[in-house]
């Protein structure tokens, strides 16, 4: 074991550090929230030529290659500065998905123009009533002649309002498939909307799309593409998390230190600083946990998800804690739009529901428990 | 002790349900259960009709327009209403300067402020705190000038709830700048929203909903009169109001009603099939809030029957603030969780069709996101909870 980051680490935190604080500043990052869907296409390209989509795409798919541990650095430099790209979306769990597609398959193709930011593609898992990782029971593909018939809805996908290129689950003779869909095909309607950390996400009503042969990205292992891809990308927004973390610490130390009441500093008030002495506590716990998360990410599926999942709790209840308490102690001006803890709680918030929740992770916890090796 | 409710007390709940059944009109309702910010236009409609009932201000004397209600009957009162989904009025006239008028106030202020505030032609907004004082509301900047005939304010406020529909504000400003605030330095004075120099600025928070103001005063006049009770008495009337409404800011009336919806909730949110209120650490975690709310509402009873006139101890209230305000946020925290994915966007009220929201979100989600961001204040406003601890520890280690 090392803790110590390697020299291509330190450039790529660096790098991706540096251009985020160089244009991206809070302002900006509200400013990108009232845009369209609350994207910037040239903070994407920005980050795009600094080769962030391939990051972990295969060198022979035309990405960088680097390690999950290396992508989770950069993750946090996003969560850091507020930067609202579809990283863990398309550049993680799509990119995943479309590289487990046969060699030589369209979807191959299309991973190298994702490497390259060209296309943003989202994953459409969720349905009505349904929860992450369950397999789909209201959308079904037919075989037809020379493709397949695609019907069923998808609820709350995750950056589904700004995406070229869709991946949406459906069952296919009672398995799990996956199939590529464009969105702005006949049949399929999207209805987008923002979400409360001013980014966006989309319902898919799929009323009969017609999809040719190659549409198919995946079909026997799509389950277990899925599992593995979700994990990732849950690594990354833990990561992401992270980031925001450090960045309502920074916030709030800050502020006790330059904020006066009763003639003093608030930093003067033990209370507030012992508040904050609990709130790097959990930072730091939140923190060990991702890295072990991150040294499991390769473990037999079982283990991979327990490990994930116990990563997940500790990252969101930490993040709860630390978004919430950063509010609380800027008093009023944690509650308005134009302070940068509202909108870090509020990213923290929807990382929280993506890909599982609090509940999800802790039952996943246990029942990956339950198996009858690990206990405890 | 004697624990049982009265057979007076069953017969006056029974009296209030029956009129509520018919008096809170159904989209006010609809609306009170899904928004955080209640609409001018509701506010002034059920202000009517319990003005006409007689019922708009049962919390003040008789004299001044109460209803002459045991506190008990009172807290029944609330506990309809609220259970009944009628909003919460606006809070400005009817529990802050409505009070200081009939303890502090001249008997012309009286006559010439009260029965607006009762009828609901006028509502009042409070403009206490400001950018450099919020709990160290005693170092405020906002100076009021004599000039002849008038006092001429000049300053800004923040913060300030329902500024941007409120007629008037009692504002807290320096009349004395050679006296110390706590001293004879500060009152309140009255002005008119609408008048020149009043500039409102909306603020929006993290809910995305409007509420609070920027309010920028730039040389208001005002009559020399219209200072509430004497001049420099402003510091005193502002401790009054902290300890006054003991029990409201333990909105344990409220509570109940939004842990009634958060089972409602619990029942039919499913994943993959199962209720999660099948789930064992999900009805672990409602119960351990209703646990400590039905604990929280028997310190409210307690509070209640308080000897009249005792001595009250600042710190009871303070510790019912607490309480109640981190109730009402573990509430909108577990309500927001049950509903997983869907608690990504707010649910704007307008869309009555559910696959027209986010995620397909049913009825019982509208607002659910909304309130749990905005209930975040809850430990904020009304004196945050750390001033409130210090409240208590205060009078716990006074002269040491
Ligand atoms: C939604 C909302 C509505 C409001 N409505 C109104 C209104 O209508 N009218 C009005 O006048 N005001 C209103 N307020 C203002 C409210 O009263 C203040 O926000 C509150 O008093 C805190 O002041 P502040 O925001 O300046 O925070 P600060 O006083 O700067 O406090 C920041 C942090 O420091 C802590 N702190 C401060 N001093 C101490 C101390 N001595 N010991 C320990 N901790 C301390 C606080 O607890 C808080 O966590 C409203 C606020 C909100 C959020």
């Amino acid at each position: 074991m090392n803790f110590a980051l390697t020299e291509e680490q330190a450039l790529l935190r660096d790098s991706i550090g540096r251009y985020l604080a160089e244009t991206q500043d809070f302002e900006t990052a509200r400013r990108i929230m009232r845009m369209p869907n609350g994207f910037s296409r040239s903070l994407w390209q920005g980050l795009a030529e600094l080769g962030l989509p391939g990051l972990l795409v295969a060198e022979a798919d035309g990405g960088l290659g680097a390690s999950l541990t290396d992508a989770a650095l950069a993750a946090e430099e996003l969560g850091r500065h507020l930067a609202a790209i579809p990283f863990a979306t398309s550049a993680v769990l799509a990119a995943r998905l479309l590289a487990a597609a046969p060699p030589a398959s369209a979807a191959r193709g299309l991973l190298a123009r994702v490497a390259a930011g060209d296309r943003i593609v989202a994953v459409a898992l969720d349905e009505p009533g349904g929860s992450t990782g369950l397999p789909p029971v209201a959308t079904r593909a037919l075989p037809v002649s020379g493709g397949y018939r695609l019907s069923g809805r998808k609820i709350v996908v995750v950056d589904g309002a700004i995406a070229d290129d869709l991946i949406v689950s459906a069952d296919l003779d009672g398995t799990t498939a996956l199939f590529h869909v464009t969105p702005d095909g006949p049949g399929l309607a999207l209805n987008r909307y923002a979400t409360v950390d001013g980014r966006s996400a989309a319902d898919l009503a799929i009323d009969g799309v017609v999809l040719p042969e190659d549409a198919l990205v995946l079909g026997t292992g799509a389950a277990a593409a899925l599992d593995d891809g979700l994990d990732a990308a849950r690594l990354m927004l833990a990561a992401e998390a992270l980031g925001l973390m450090e960045r309502a610490l920074e916030l709030t130390i800050e502020h006790l230190k330059t904020r006066m009441q009763f003639g003093r500093r608030l930093s003067d008030f033990q209370v507030l600083t012992h508040r904050v002495s609990e709130m790097v506590v959990r930072r730091e716990s939140a923190r060990s946990i991702l890295y072990r998360g991150l040294a499991l990410a390769k473990a037999a599926p079982l283990d991979r998800g327990r490990a994930i999942s116990a990563t997940m709790v500790r990252v969101l209840q930490s993040a709860e804690f630390i978004g919430s308490q950063a509010i609380q102690l800027h008093g009023g001006m944690g509650m308005s739009d134009e302070g940068m803890v509202g909108h870090i709680y509020k990213r923290l918030r929807v990382i929280g529901k993506t890909h599982g929740d609090l509940i999800w992770h802790m039952d996943r916890f246990i029942a990956n428990t339950a198996d009858g090796r690990a206990v405890a | 002790m004697e624990f049982e409710f009265t057979d007076q007390d069953k017969a006056f709940r029974a009296e209030v349900q029956a009129f509520l059944r018919d008096a809170v009109p159904a989209d006010i309702a609809r609306r009170t259960r899904s928004l955080v910010h209640t609409p001018k236009d509701d506010l002034v409609r059920w202000n009517r009709i319990l003005f006409e009932k007689g019922w708009v201000a049962p919390h003040w004397p008789k004299a001044f327009g109460g209803t002459g209600w045991t506190p008990m009957q009172i807290y029944i009162f609330e506990e309809e209403c609220a259970a009944a989904d009628a909003p919460f009025l606006s809070y400005f006239g009817l529990r802050l300067i409505g009070p200081l008028l009939y303890t502090f106030g001249s008997e012309a202020h009286r006559a010439q402020h009260i029965p607006g505030i009762l009828s609901g032609d006028v509502f009042w907004c409070q403009g206490f705190s400001e950018p450099s004082s919020g709990s160290d509301l005693a170092s405020l900047k906002t100076r009021a000038v004599r000039d002849g005939d008038h006092w001429v304010i000049t300053g800004q406020k923040l913060w300030t709830t329902e500024a941007h529909f409120a007629d008037k504000m009692f504002c807290l400003a320096r009349t004395d700048p050679d006296l110390r605030p706590q001293k004879g330095g500060l009152s309140i004075l009255f002005l008119d929203m609408n008048q020149p120099g009043v500039t409102v600025r909306p603020i929006v928070t993290i809910d995305g909903g409007h509420s609070v103001n920027e309010v920028f005063l730039d040389e208001v006049r005002v009559p020399a009169g219209d200072v509430l009770g004497r001049v420099g008495q402003g510091w005193d009337q502002a401790k009054f109001l902290l300890g006054h409404e003991r029990v409201t800011n333990a909105q344990v009336p409220r509570s109940k009603r939004e842990l009634a919806l958060l089972r409602t909730i619990a029942l039919k949110e499913t994943r993959g099939g199962m209720a999660l209120a099948e789930m064992r650490t999900i009805r672990e975690r409602i119960a351990e809030i209703e646990i400590d709310l039905a604990a929280l509402e028997w310190s409210v009873l307690r509070e209640l029957f308080a000897t009249p006139g005792g001595a009250k101890s600042q710190g009871t209230a303070s510790a019912l603030k607490i309480v109640g305000s981190e109730i009402q946020q573990r509430i909108a925290d577990l309500t927001a969780d049950l509903l997983g994915a869907k608690a990504m966007a707010t649910i704007a009220a307008a869309s009555d069709r559910p696959n027209e929201r986010p995620g397909d979100a049913a009825d019982h989600a509208v607002g659910v996101v909304e309130r749990q961001l905005f209930f975040r204040a809850t430990t904020i406003y009304a004196g945050t909870n750390e001033i409130q601890r210090e409240i208590i520890a205060r009078e716990l280690f006074a002269g040491h």
